[in-house]
């Protein structure tokens, strides 16, 4: 199949330079890297795509050497950690990027994949409806919550994130599975309305804060907020469905020691519905 | 000058319904046809730009009698919805300012909206006085429309007090000076008593009961405010927004009020959100009541009112009925801002999502239908939405092909709640408006209830505030009415095609007035004042450097 490749120029047109050394870059808006209006443009076309660089415009070939030919795979090489929006509302298609991206990657994709082969910036798949981000560094804060304001964060589709994830992460989730690999930072599933939320790592404070409903598992102990309830140890059978699923479905690596033993079950947040849990995997 | 020609005029205030004829206009007013001499010379001088309207529609600019669109609750509205703004973003162009829009747009986008439409007079409609000075900020921000706001009076501290001491001089000289030192334009009053109550702890019911720590009813304070405000002789009457607003059952409070004051000046505001009815045994507590409110309306003599008229999608609820948010914020569970003004008024808001498929948003909707249907006087009955309350101001059009389109209102009701038809009679509705009737509820009227003397009509002496719509021959009246072919404010022309000209950001004027009253009241009530309001009488008043084009309406001539 035929694949599109972008390699960012070492000389880019968002460097500040001082003195002929990059001091900084200016931040590009690049909702245009998006397969559902790549895959059908000419080869010309896609050269004059826009990029916004500040409140200038500027355009694909000032950005990128293009090789390939526009179709629904794109593959992007070089650090990209300025570019916002990448891949923001695709409903198909895949993009993969070799190296960093910025702020609001695949935030209201619709459908597709993404995989970012090193970190991305905060609101990752913010409010998305469906679609795979696999991230293979770290993730910032926000991943799949939703925008200032906004009742409703993520609502469908799957996040997988090798690396560490920052604060708030689930805010406001309403659907879907969020899967952390590393630490997360603190306010996990805040205000979480329901989905289910993975963390194989270690997590900050108030998790769950504000929760009504959905489902947190994680695998390291937490102190909890008060204002949940201790309901009872158990070995929940859904938990190796779910774990099945992503291992065959997205090609999750689960640690094997999860697979077994006992979860401790928490209810909450009290101060809200009250129809959250927390399952906690308990050491033996 | 200019030379409108070829237009067909609709003009209910000079009673011209679509007749062929020709508006001539000298810098910022319309004059009378010069002499065939001054033509040739105004021809030879290249001083005479002549426009073939090819049958267009030719009427005033639009006058919208009560919008929130300034202020310190707008201003929190926009704070409180970031997600309002995302998806609506205005780039810069030319000489226009970037913004945002939806339901509380920046104050830029909000005058290039409305100038848009075909409006060119816009009456902000509540200001805590002692916020005025942000109120004529924001004002100074909003390009292309006049603008005045009408100052929130019927909860104040002191007009409570002087009305209980009986001391109707103080109370009127008060209120003067409360126009004078806010540049306010007209009086508002919102739950007259029911606000400070709210403010006390307490709830009011009705408009006989007495409930603060003033001892006063709702009757008491509106008896005297209208009568205070036809002894400052103020050109617009008292602009009520009635007790018990929004609550299943409250024709009956609407009824009683007219009652009262049924010999009075009086313009009730969003009076579709006063006339509910109420079934005691239903699921659906709400239904319609409007024969009895339309009946009341029709017989009153000096009454204007305007609708309110729900549109379905997003809106943001804003008043300065403080118990009236809480409730909707308890209905909701919608987040929500809660303000209490000091010594004047209370305030809230909560965003809203209305539903067409919803039963109690549907007969809401139909509520304000059949207002504008059952009400027979055009010149009595306004078209408003109370942005952003019941839906935002960008929903006229559509309102106005609903109005004017029996079956496409027919069919929009078929796509709504199967048993709307149990609650409401809006299906036996068969009435609908004429472009005559909606130039009078959307230009005229409005003008002439704000005593506007020079806006919503083309007579020479007029300011040239002129909106023309394509014909609407074979085209979607709401794509017409959204549209305008050509727009004038002040003899210039803003909107061409539908589209706002970017060579120039033209300010609009800042209407107010100046009623006469005893200038000593500030001396009385300056104990009070310096002793319970956290800001000092002497940096109350709205300063000039505040105002940037002022127009002074002049009050009635006393009878």
């Amino acid at each position: 199949m035929s694949k599109l490749r972008l390699k960012l120029k070492e000389d880019n047109p968002a460097l500040i330079k001082r003195d002929n050394e990059v001091i900084g870059k200016v931040p590009v808006e690049a909702e245009n890297i998006n397969p559902d209006l790549i895959k059908d443009l000419n080869l010309e076309d896609l050269k004059n795509l826009e990029l916004l660089v500040g409140k200038k415009t500027y355009k694909f070939k000032d950005f990128f050497e293009i090789a390939g030919e526009p179709a629904p795979e794109i593959e992007i090489y070089g650090d990209l950690s300025n570019f916002k929006y990448i891949g923001a509302a695709m409903t198909s298609g895949k993009i993969i990027v070799d190296g960093n991206t910025g702020m609001h990657t695949a935030s209201e994709m619709k459908g597709g994949k993404i995989e970012i082969r090193g970190n991305t910036g905060d609101w990752l798949g913010a409010e998305m409806t469906g679609g795979f981000i696999k991230i293979y560094g770290d993730a910032g804060h926000y991943v799949g919550a939703a925008f200032r304001g906004d009742k409703l964060g993520m609502n469908r589709g799957l996040i997988y994130i090798k690396g560490n994830a920052g604060n708030f992460t689930a805010n406001k989730m309403r659907r879907g599975e969020i899967i952390i690999n590393g630490n997360c930072g603190d306010l996990l599933a805040a205000q979480m309305i329901a989905g289910s939320v993975y963390v194989f790592g270690k997590c900050g404070s108030r998790v769950g804060a504000g929760m009504k409903r959905g489902t947190i598992i994680l695998s390291d102990d937490i102190k909890l907020l008060p204002t949940f309830n201790y309901n009872i140890s158990y070995n929940p059978n859904f938990l190796n469905t779910a774990y099945n699923h992503l291992e065959d479905d997205y090609s999750i690596k689960i640690p094997d020691y999860l697979k077994s033993g006992n979860y401790a079950r928490y209810t909450g947040d009290n101060t809200e519905l009250g129809k959250g849990e927390i399952l906690i995997w308990e050491k033996e | 000058m200019i030379r409108l020609f070829n237009g067909v005029i609709y003009d209910p205030a000079q009673k011209i319904d679509g007749e062929l004829g020709e508006i001539w206009i000298k810098d910022d007013k319309i004059v009378e046809k010069p002499s065939a001499k001054k033509i040739k010379k105004l021809k030879a001088a290249g001083e005479l730009e002549e426009i073939d309207l090819e049958n267009k529609i030719l009427m005033a600019g639009g006058v919208d009698i009560h919008s929130h669109i300034a202020g310190p609750k707008v201003n929190s509205g926009r704070v409180l919805r970031p997600e309002d703004h995302r998806r609506d973003n205005i780039a810069r162009k030319g000489k226009l300012r970037s913004g945002v829009g939806s339901t509380v747009p920046s104050s830029y986008v909000t005058g290039y909206r409305y100038s848009m439409m075909g409006y060119t007079t816009v009456m902000e409609a509540a200001g805590p006085p002692m916020k005025a000075k942000h109120i004529h900020e924001e004002f100074n921000d909003l390009p292309f429309i006049d603008k005045g706001f009408l100052v929130l009076s019927g909860n104040n501290y002191f007009v409570l007090k002087f009305i209980s001491e009986n001391n109707m001089e103080a109370l009127k000289n008060y209120l003067g000076w409360l126009i004078d030192v806010t540049g306010a334009y007209a009086l508002k009053v919102v739950n007259p008593a029911g606000v400070e109550a709210w403010k006390e702890g307490k709830r009011m019911r009705g408009i006989k009961d007495k409930g603060t720590s003033f001892n006063l009813s709702p009757s008491e304070i509106m008896l005297a405010l209208t009568e205070a405000n036809d002894a400052l002789n103020l050109p617009h009457a008292v602009h009520l927004h009635t007790n018990d607003l929004g609550t299943a059952g409250n024709y009956k409070t609407t009824l009683d009020t007219l009652e009262l004051l049924k010999d009075r000046r009086l313009h009730i505001t969003h009076i579709q959100f006063s006339s509910y009815g109420k079934n005691e045994n239903d699921r659906i507590k709400f239904r319609t009541a409007t024969d009895k409110v339309a009946a009341a309306v029709n017989k009153h003599p000096k009454l204007t009112v305007d609708i309110g008229q729900l549109v379905f999608g997003e809106a943001t609820t804003m008043t300065a009925d403080g118990v009236l948010e809480y409730n909707l914020h308890k209905l909701s569970g919608h987040k929500w801002v809660n303000t209490d003004v000091e010594m004047e008024t209370g305030s809230g808001i909560v965003p809203m999502n209305y539903k067409k498929k919803n039963l109690v948003n549907g007969i809401q909707w139909a509520t304000g239908m059949e207002l504008f249907l059952k009400i027979e006087d055009p010149f009595k009955v306004f078209l408003t939405t109370d942005h952003p309350n019941a839906g935002p101001f960008t929903a006229y059009p559509w309102i106005i092909k609903l109005l004017m389109d029996k079956d496409y209102r027919e069919e929009y009701i078929s796509g709504m709640h199967k048993n709307i038809d149990n609650y409401t009679d809006i299906s036996n509705l068969k009435r609908e408006y004429s472009l005559y009737e909606i130039a009078a509820v959307s230009r005229s009227g409005p003008a002439k209830s704000l005593g506007l003397k020079n806006k919503g009509h083309l007579a020479p002496g007029a300011d040239a505030d002129i909106a023309v719509y394509k014909s609407l021959e074979n085209k979607d009246i709401a794509d017409v009415f959204a549209h305008p072919a050509l727009v004038f404010k002040d003899g210039i022309l803003v909107v061409e095609d539908g589209e706002l000209k970017s060579d120039k950001l033209l300010p609009g004027r800042t209407l107010m007035i100046k009623p006469e009253y005893d200038k000593n009241i500030q001396a009385e009530i300056r104990g009070d004042f310096q002793k319970f309001y956290s800001m000092s009488i002497d940096n109350y008043a709205v300063t000039d450097n505040y105002f940037n084009k002022v127009e002074v309406v002049p009050c009635r001539s006393k009878a």
